[in-house]
Formats: structure tokens, sequence, C-alpha cells
């Protein structure tokens, strides 16, 4: 589910491009030094997206040099830990949570297992991520139950289970600061993009499997192809884009707006025409969508 | 606040510089582009701000004797979302509806339309413009299509079908552009009308 969010990298400045991974680090370094290492396997680039946008309204963007697992030898330069960035961890370790849930409930055999494993160990910092945001922590039970009862009825809507798990992105910045009301809307329309996209890139998968997908449903597809409804789908999610850039220009970065403005101008909807073409990857092509 | 730091240029900048920074802000945040937002308060203060910034500048520079070929500048601040009059069975309910929506109490729209039972075409229009306020674009659109069908001769419903169904939808938002510079080919355009307009018939 999560992954979607990320800039076009060839229309980054280099110095942009250094400092969305500087970003990536510090919160990475953030998850690790409040909830634990083994947190950080879960590290996705819709929280990225969080942290970046939360620290573009801080005062002070401090940075600095630290080593990880994954760099030993070299220190890399990272964002801070800051209250944004806080946030964001918090976030991304509650979300990966209910992830694990979600999988361990839905799935079966091997994969059930792994989930409830891998819940098991990272049960400390979840427990601990649950207490610097409960109301985040409780939203986000509400939603999924919300959600997994609309996957249960098979609604035929896009907007309806779109709007529940968009509430849950909505709840990650609320009462954060004083632009809560701009963030919450634009983090509401990434949301609906984010789970849409999500259902558009499934589609093939889901017909085959007969899961639940609000595409096939909605436009009752009769194949296993997102072509005859490719237009219309490119619509509804552009204005969802559109909404959330919006909400956007309303805000006053200090910095980072470069970024920021790739990823809703340019990032997200090449994402869009990728998936709707049916040439993105998330895992196969990494390095061809400018992923760390 | 430095009406140069709200339109982003250096007190040093031309009169021209101004003016485009000016004009690409007011097209950012054009109420157009807020229509049946949750948020056109917000951006009705930011054009203010905008427009006062550009006022200050233009008569610290005329008053400076810095030259300045006067070109007045339009003030966008018209927003009007309100809807207009029906009459029909549920006309006062419906009143009661379009006040939600105008006020921005979606909630309470939402819950007024859910107790009609008897849906005609303008129930579908008013769920159109709650579905759009919350930001589900495809139900707003299956809406607004069904109070279409039902009522093809409506003009504010054809209306509001148009701006969900075009590209204008997303306003001020280019995606896969970048999105503050107006090519070059555009600038010259409305340069060569302003001059028409002005300087009568080159």
């Amino acid at each position: 589910m999560f992954g979607f969010v990320r800039p076009l990298r060839g229309e980054l400045k280099v110095r942009e491009w250094e400092r969305f991974q500087s970003v990536y680090c510090g919160l990475c370094h953030t998850i690790r030094s409040r909830y634990g290492l083994l947190q950080t396997v879960l590290h996705s680039y819709d929280c990225t997206y969080l942290a970046l946008v939360l620290c573009a309204l801080e005062e002070d963007g401090k940075s600095c040099k630290k080593r990880c697992i994954m760099h030993p030898f070299r220190r890399r330069t990272c964002a801070a830990e800051s209250d944004g960035m806080r946030r964001a961890a918090a976030v991304s370790v509650i979300l990966a949570w209910h992830k694990l849930e979600d999988t361990a409930h839905d799935e079966r055999g091997f994969k059930r297992f792994g989930a409830r494993t891998l819940q098991f160990l990272l049960r400390r910092g979840y427990r601990k991520a649950a207490r610097d945001l409960p109301d985040f922590d409780a939203c986000t039970r509400v939603c999924l139950d919300e959600l997994e009862q609309l996957e249960r009825q098979k609604v035929a809507s896009l907007a309806r289970p779109a709007d529940a798990f968009a509430r849950i992105l909505r709840a990650a910045v609320a009462e954060y600061s004083t632009d809560s009301r701009v963030l919450e809307e634009m983090f509401y329309h990434t949301g609906r993009w984010i789970y849409l996209i999500d259902a558009c890139d499934d589609v093939a998968q889901d017909f085959a499997s007969g899961s639940y997908n609000p595409v096939i449903l909605r436009w009752r597809l009769t194949q296993p192809s997102i072509e005859p409804v490719k237009e219309d789908m490119n619509h509804t999610l552009l204005q969802s884009l559109a909404a959330s850039y919006h909400a956007y220009v309303l805000l006053r970065p200090y910095r980072d707006a470069g970024i920021i403005e790739n990823i809703l101008c340019q990032g997200l909807p090449e994402v869009t025409r990728q998936v709707l073409n049916g040439t993105f990857t998330n895992y196969g092509g990494k390095n061809r969508h400018g992923s760390l | 606040m430095d009406p140069y730091k709200v339109l982003g240029v250096s007190p040093s900048a031309s009169d021209d510089e101004v003016k485009r920074a000016y004009r690409d802000l007011a097209r950012k945040y054009h109420p157009d582009n807020y229509v049946d937002n949750p948020l056109a308060d917000l951006a009705k203060e930011k054009m203010q701000e905008i427009n006062d910034a550009y006022d200050v500048i233009m008569k610290q520079r005329q008053n400076g004797g810095a030259s300045s070929n006067g070109q007045g500048h339009n003030h966008q601040g018209g927003y009007s979302g309100s809807y207009g009059g029906y009459s029909g069975t549920n006309a006062s309910i419906y009143n009661q509806v379009r006040n939600a929506i105008n006020v921005g109490n979606i909630g309470m729209a939402e819950e007024l339309l859910s107790r009609i039972s008897q849906r005609d075409a303008e129930w579908h229009y008013l769920r159109s413009a709650v579905c759009y306020r919350k930001g589900w674009f495809d139900e707003a659109m299956q809406e607004i299509n069904q109070a279409c069908t039902m009522a093809p001769n409506n003009m504010e419903y054809r209306r509001m079908q148009n701006m969900l169904s075009n590209n204008s939808a997303y306003g001020g938002y280019r995606p896969m552009q970048q999105n503050d510079a107006l090519d070059c080919c555009t600038q010259m355009l409305c340069l060569n009308c302003l001059c028409n307009c002005c300087g009568g018939g080159f």
C-alpha cells in the first residue's frame, strides 16, 4: 500500500535530491532512536513526504551527519530530529503496525505467520508510538475497521472506501500546528489519491483472485485491465492532486518548496500515468522512478 | 509585512518583474481555483494580501518617480459560490441545504439530503455539490450526470457538469509542467493583447 509518493528525480536539482535523501535518512534515524532499529524496515516514501512537508513548516531546519547500518563507512547528511520528524516517525510506525494487522487478518498460511511474527517483534515500538499519538492510533483503527466493512459489503463506489483511507492521513496531521486546517485538506486528498492509485495498480491481481477492488466494481470491469476507464480514472485522480496542490499553496514553507512542488506537480502525475499505462513497478523498477 | 516579500521579488526588481510575480501569484490563488473549496476563505485572504502588496509597491514607485506604465490590474475578489433558486415540492428543505452548503456546513447539508426520499434532479445536483466539497470527485460526477439526465435543460446543472468534467476542474494546477512559469509564447501573446488594448491599434 505504501510507497507511491515520490518526486520525479530527473526534474529535481541535485541539491534538492540530496535534501530529499537527507529527509529520508533523518526520518529513518528518528524512527530508530525512538522506536527501535527493527521499525525502520517498514519505512516508506509516503511518510518521507509527510516528514518533508512538516519539516518545511519549521523555522529552523538543521541537518547532521550520521552513520547507519545501510551506510556504515561514510557518514551521511540527515535532517535533524524535530517536531515534524517525530510526528512523521510515530505516524510511520503506527501505519506499519496496522498494515501488518491487516495482512495477518486477510492472508492465510505463511504470510499470516510472517505478519504475526513481525508484529510480535515490533509490538513495543508500536505501543510507544501509540502512546505518543493516541488520537491518531484510535482514528486509524476506526477508519480501517470501516474500510474493512465497506470491503465486505463490496461497495461499488470509489469515493467511500477512499474517504475512509484518506481520513487516516488527515488524522496524521490533525492538530499539528496553526496550519492544520490546510494540512488536513492537503493530506486528505493525498490519501484519496494513494488509495485509488493502489486500487488501480491492483486491478489485474484482484481480478484474478476475486478480491475486493473498488475500481473493478465501480466501472463493472469485465476484463482484468484498466484500459477502458483510463481517462475517467485519470480525471478523478488528477482532481485529487489538484485539490491537494491548491491546499498546499496556502502554506508558507520555509524551505523545500521546490521538492514538494515537484512531488505534487510532476512526481505524482508521473506515477498516475505509469500506473494507468501499466508501466509502474513498485519493486523491480525502483531506480527508474527516482526512488532511493 | 514587507510587500516585496509577499510577492517574492527583491526591492530592486523592475516593474515588469513585479508585475509578472503578481500575475503568477494571482493565478495561483485565483478564486476560480477555490470554487466550492473548504479553504476558499484562506485563499481569499491570500489574494487580498497579494493585491495589497502590489498596490503598495506600485504606489511607492509612482510617488518615487519610478517608471510605471500604469496598466491596471483587476482585483478578483468576488467569490460567489452560492446556489440559485428552485421551486418544487421540497423547496424549503432544498433552501436549507443550499444555505448549509454556502456557509460550509457540509455535515448538515448531507444530513438534510439523506432525509429526503423523493430524489429528483435538484436532489442529485445538491448531493453532487456536497460530494464535490468533500473531495469525492467521482461521486460528484455521477450525481451531476444523473441530475443532467433528469433535467437536461437546466443551465445551472449543465454548468456544474462542465466544471467537473473538463480540465478546468484542476484550476491553476498543471500536472507535468512547471507550475510557475508561463511559456514564452503565451507571455508574448498576453503582452501583445495588452499593447493592443492600451496603445489603440498599431
